[in-house]
């Protein structure tokens, strides 16, 4: 018996390293996707369904997908960067290849990267959400955000990438010294913490918190559950990063075997079938002509959003993270 | 993470097996089995001392970590113990009806992950929670400090139940006897004679669940109250540069080293001998009054740990299914679930036997101690640093090993093998050396001896060795989160992410499963404890 | 024996107490009086220890005990042990290992009695300066010594002792039986021993109670219990014993040990013990011998009678016997009971 367990050791591990698969070109095509399963799985199953190439996703946080892929380096198996904000997708824009001029020209030029290394999918602006019940005046611009008015009653997700892509904004926009205090500011009403954006939009639904800086399509997913009666989106007027556009997106990784697949995944993202389930299904803004936005949502272009090079978000990224952490927020 | 074997041992009777010959292949599968689970930490912090630690790792910050997390670990230990030996206590020393239900009752909400424990408070607690629907009182949910502790104590309690247990029986009832009748009154005997001898079962009940709330991942990350687990995590995954989040990892490491050291330290230097139990010890009669008061104690204790996650959990299943919510296929997960959860037991019984077996041996005491401070050491590692470290190290240096499931089966039984290596250890323990003399004097060869007489008697702490683990790979999840390759969901994962999306149909489905899941193992672990 | 109630320390009557379906005790009686030390006696299970444990309040029985005239138990009375005034010393000796000796003997006393009681009792029991050790850095028979000056610290009416010599080596026993008795019979103290061995309850006490099956059955000195045994249970139990089955008639029982006189009529039982019975060659031979043991100073010779029955005969170092020889054999004293039908 005792050469048995060795034996039996061995078939375990041999078994189970057959399960090891390391970028062959038969495999799946690897999607590190910084979206969430439930909002995007549906949409690569369509995917599958129409083109036989079978799909390996690893959801997780964008800039913790990110940092994986820098650490990864060149061996990493993924083939496709599927990213919730363009700071995530900049931070790694070394490792990616520049996209077929096909793909890019569907795109309006200041939702995609300066050079090409990757492609606004959807359009996703900042929003702040609200309580119909409150009864504090609504902010105008970001700083009326940190207004002693809110203090205590405010709930953000300082770790998520969509808001750590909006302080990089808000440093291109300003600076880091007038950055900091603001997110000092924040600090002092202390916000809750919430791990992403869907629970700040329950939270603020159920008056558990008074309002919180989001994404504009959670409540209106919320809403097609049947919630969502007590809360409302604001597209912040000053015109300030309060209501700061950013696109989702999605590179393909330089170093990936399988180009053609990954091609394939992306210009189906673009694909007016993919365009009209990120309108209809995820609530957010199309970017490819001839789609129109979900009812109730204004025009892209109807949204005073700020003037950012959204290519430059990833230069500042780790600032953002810095002084995010120095204020006293995570 | 589970500790019942680890009853301080009274006096190291028995270690007089005998080496023989062919002892260096069990020192040399030790080797092999230990020094790859030591490399991953060691590399990590000598990766943060040549790297530097990140810009965004501040002193302050530190220091309130340490603070939140050891504030928590306090406060958790002395309610977890006072509930477990509570518990204990009415299950062995009173009369109380239906004693050995009770006693298993007290014990199972081990099968309930610290992460499920969050989410039954909040679930329970809050607008449209268990209690206001069925009460109709809200209850506003105890997110940060409150809630952590709460959900940690309840749920670790079982802990010190099944530690403080055999504890209790190992008290000679004569000194209590000899207690009363030189005079003394319950009160004086329970706390001049009993708690005293009591003392080291409750220190090694504390520390180990010290020692798990200071790993604990999610009840903290759910509950939102900022420790260095979930400090590590949002590093990790809220940052480009991962370098604070290795050494945060580090800093924790080294804490939950430093309190295993000293529950080692703590445990050799008890050994009061238990004397010979020739009486059966007299149970203590309850008064109709003070039976009901037990009877309510445990019940209520059984209520919050078992009937309310599982009132959460089918709440928040029906609700959604009625309300038209997927759950969507689990068969997949299951499977997975199951899969490593049996992979990682059998690998670990497997690499535990070597282990076990030099740990008794007498020669070379001073090499086994070693040993088996490694065990404990590599167990001790929370597994979220330990999984920051083995990810860093794969990148490096075992390329092919990254993401698959075989470095995850892997990374399991290094993180649990101390389970099954002391249930093994304690079976070797109790069987008679003699009977292996007596085969070697019949002409059967050391293998030989082995298949058809060690291994047999050693039967027993095989299967809770196995069980342990099993239940232990089932409930995991932060090594999970990182380690695992793409697409692979266990029932943890499913029901991590699907709570972090909000989706909480699917995640209580998910819950109710890993339950399910687990009871199996969980009834052939307590069976055991059964057993006179 | 006078039976003045003041001086009885202690009055069990009537004690009876089951466990399941197995009677502990049944209509158990016992009297001690003060200053004696009497011995309960008799085989394992035959609830020796149960009346000591219901004697010390540690379980209740049906049945009356006083204590020193005082009711601890009976009459809807039940007095909890540490109220009892009872000392106690268990068989495993049961000090408590986190302390001291010194502090496991002051344990019982009332505070303020404190170090000079702790010195005097330690005296007493030869253990003087070593107050400060632990329990388990001494060897078995100074534990004992703790604990029975643990016992004896608070001066209680009665020290019970739970077959005190059991957990010593056998070399061991005799010198701290002496000692022990030296040391109850120096302190005054009233105490209750009990143990199934047989040699020592004859050699240490003044009085033994013997015990079978819940009972006592035979309460006296050793002399007279060894030579003068109520019923051949006790004569078997207590020394050797062989026992022969005759009929009792007009005044005798006729054996082929001899003829014996006794008022029985009808069966009876004759028992004789070896030291009783005598062998000698060349007469009329009536039994082969069967068996011979040496013992140095002296022999046990086991001879068959025809018949099949055997008899030991204990006699000096000469002259020895064979298996096989032809002898005769007869005793010199008997006694006869009635044959149990």
């Amino acid at each position: 018996m005792k050469r048995s367990i060795p034996t039996l050791v061995a078939c375990v591990l041999v078994v189970a390293a057959c399960g090891t698969g390391s970028g062959d070109a038969e495999g799946p095509l690897v999607i590190y996707s910084g979206r969430s399963e439930e909002l995007v799985q549906p949409l690569i199953d369509q995917f599958t369904a129409e083109t036989d190439i079978v799909v390996d996703v690893r959801y997780a946080d964008s800039t913790e997908l990110a940092a994986t892929l820098l650490q990864e380096g060149e061996s990493t198996d993924a083939d496709v960067f599927f990213a919730q904000d363009p700071a995530s997708l900049g931070s790694v824009a070394s490792m990616m290849g520049q996209l077929d001029s096909s793909i890019l020209d569907k795109v309006d030029a200041r939702f995609a990267d300066g050079d090409g290394r990757w492609v606004g999918t959807s359009g996703r602006v900042r929003t702040f959400i609200y309580n119909t019940d409150t009864a504090n005046a609504l902010p105008q611009s970001i700083d009326d955000v940190v207004d002693p008015a809110w203090s205590g009653q405010l709930g953000i997700a300082p770790t998520n990438g969509s808001f750590l892509a909006f302080v990089s904004a808000m440093i291109l926009e300003r600076g880091e010294a007038e950055t900091l205090e603001w997110l000092k500011a924040l600090a002092a009403s202390e916000p809750q913490d919430f791990s992403g954006n869907s629970p700040i939009v329950a939270a603020a639904d159920t008056g558990e918190i008074q309002g919180g800086l989001v994404n504009h399509y959670y409540l209106l997913r919320l809403r097609a559950e049947g919630g969502g009666q007590n809360a409302e989106n604001l597209f912040i007027p000053g015109g300030d990063v309060g209501s700061l556009v950013m696109p989702a997106g999605a590179g393909i990784l330089a170093g990936s075997d399988k180009q053609d697949a990954a091609q394939q995944f992306v210009e189906f993202l673009l694909s007016t079938s993919a365009q009209e389930y990120f309108a209809n299904e995820t609530f957010e803004f199309p970017l490819v002509e001839g789609v129109d936005p979900a009812e109730g949502l204004p025009n892209l272009d109807e949204i005073n959003a700020p003037d950012i090079d959204l290519s430059q978000l990833a230069d500042v990224l780790d600032d953002a993270t810095r002084l995010v952490s120095e204020a006293g927020l995570v | 993470m589970t500790a019942g074997p680890l009853v301080a041992p009274v006096g190291e009777e028995a270690s007089s097996r005998r080496t023989y010959r062919s002892g260096w292949v069990w020192w040399a599968a030790t080797a092999v089995v230990l020094l790859p689970a030591l490399i991953p930490p060691i590399s990590l912090a000598w990766q943060v001392i040549t790297n530097g630690t990140g810009s965004s790792v501040r002193f302050a910050r530190l220091v309130e970590l340490f603070a939140g997390t050891l504030a928590l670990t306090g406060a958790v230990t002395l309610t977890a113990l006072a509930i477990g030996t509570a518990t204990a206590w009415l299950t062995t020393r009173t009369d109380l009806p239906g004693r050995r239900i009770w006693m298993i009752v007290a014990a199972l909400p081990l099968v309930i992950p610290s992460y499920m424990a969050a989410l039954t408070i909040i679930g329970a607690t809050g607008p449209d929670g268990l209690i206001e629907t069925v009460f109709g009182v809200r209850i506003p949910t105890p997110y940060g400090f409150s809630g952590a502790w709460l959900a940690l104590s309840v749920f670790l309690a079982p802990m010190a139940h099944l530690i403080v247990t055999p504890g209790l029986r190992a008290i000679d009832p004569a000194t209590e006897e000899a207690a009363t009748g030189l005079g003394a009154g319950r009160l004086r005997v329970f706390f001049t004679v009993t708690l005293p001898q009591l003392r080291p079962a409750l220190v090694s009940a504390g520390l180990m669940v010290g020692l798990y709330t200071v790993s604990d991942f999610g009840a903290v990350s759910l509950l939102r109250f900022d420790t260095f687990t979930r400090a590590i995590f949002t590093l990790y995954a809220g940052q480009i540069d991962r370098r604070p989040a290795a050494t945060l990892s580090v800093v924790l490491m080294a804490l939950a080293l430093l309190i295993l050291l000293i529950e080692r330290r703590t445990r050799t230097r008890a050994g009061y001998r238990a004397g010979s139990t020739k009486h059966r010890r007299q149970l203590l009669r309850l008064g109709t009054g003070q039976r009901a008061v037990a009877l309510g104690l445990l019940g209520s204790y059984a209520a919050l740990a078992l009937a309310l996650p599982m009132g959460v959990l089918l709440l928040w299943l029906t609700r959604g299914l009625v309300a038209g919510n997927e759950i969507g296929s689990l068969w997949e997960e299951v499977g997975r679930s199951v899969g490593v959860s049996v992979g990682a037991a059998v690998v670990a019984v497997a690499a535990s036997m070597p282990v076990a077996m030099v740990t008794t041996w007498r020669r070379r005491r001073y090499l086994s101690e070693l040993v088996e401070t490694s065990v404990w050491s590599i167990y001790s590692l929370p597994h979220i640093a330990v999984g920051v470290a083995v990810i860093a190290f794969a990148l490096r240096f075992a390329r092919p090993l990254y993401q698959t499931v075989t470095l995850l089966v892997l990374v399991y039984v290094g993180m649990f093998m101390a389970q099954s290596a002391s249930t093994i250890q304690d079976s070797l323990r109790r069987t008679n050396p003699d009977l292996e003399d007596a085969s070697r004097g019949l002409g059967r060869s050391a293998l030989q001896t082995l298949a058809r007489v060690t291994l047999p008697l050693t039967q027993p702490g095989i299967l809770a060795g196995a069980a342990l683990v099993f239940l232990s790979v089932m409930k995991e999840l932060p090594a999970t989160l990182l380690l695992r390759p793409n697409g692979f969901e266990t029932l943890a994962i499913r029901i991590w992410s699907s709570t972090g999306e909000g989706f909480y149909t699917r995640a209580s489905a998910a819950g109710l499963a890993l339950l399910a899941v687990s009871i199996v193992p969980l009834l052939v672990m307590t069976h055991r404890d059964l057993s006179p | 024996m006078t039976s003045a109630p003041d001086r009885l320390t202690i009055r069990a009557r009537g004690l009876t107490k089951t466990y399941g379906d197995i009677l502990a005790l049944n209509e158990f009686n016992l009297d001690v009086w003060e200053g004696s030390l009497l011995t309960l006696l008799g085989p394992s299970g035959c609830g020796k220890t149960t009346a000591l444990r219901v004697i010390a309040g540690f379980e209740s029985a049906a049945g009356t005990v006083d204590i020193r005239g005082r009711r601890v138990l009976g009459d809807g009375v039940f007095v909890p042990p540490e109220q009892r005034r009872v000392g106690m010393v268990f068989q495993d000796y049961a000090l408590f290992p986190h302390m001291s000796v010194a502090r496991n003997v002051g344990y019982g006393l009332k505070r303020g009695v404190d170090q000079k009681r702790i010195d005097e009792v330690l005296e007493l029991v030869g253990l003087t300066g070593l107050g400060e050790r632990m329990p388990n850095e001494l060897s078995g028979g100074q534990q004992q010594r703790v604990a029975l000056a643990r016992a004896m610290a608070p001066a209680p009416d009665v020290v019970l002792l739970d077959e005190p010599f059991s957990n010593l080596d056998a070399n061991l026993r005799d010198r701290v039986r002496r000692e022990l008795k030296l040391i109850l019979t120096e302190a005054r103290t009233t105490a209750v021993l009990v143990t199934h061995d047989q040699e020592e309850a004859l050699a240490t006490s003044d009085l033994v109670a013997v015990m079978y099956q819940g009972h006592v059955v035979q309460f006296d000195s050793p002399a007279a219990l060894y030579t003068r045994p109520a019923d051949p249970w006790v004569a078997e139990f207590l020394g050797d014993a062989d026992v022969l089955a005759a009929t009792g008639h007009r005044g005798y029982a006729d054996t082929m040990l001899g003829r014996f006189k006794t008022d029985l009529r009808g069966p009876v039982v004759v028992v004789v013990r070896p030291e009783d019975v005598q062998l000698s060659m060349g007469e009329a031979p009536n039994a082969v011998v069967a068996n011979t043991e040496f013992f140095g100073h002296d022999q046990l010779v086991t001879v068959a009678l025809p018949g099949g029955t055997r008899v030991r005969s204990r006699i000096g170092p000469r002259p020895s016997y064979s298996p096989g020889d032809n002898v005769r054999v007869r005793a010199i004293h008997a006694r006869v009971f009635p044959a149990r039908s």
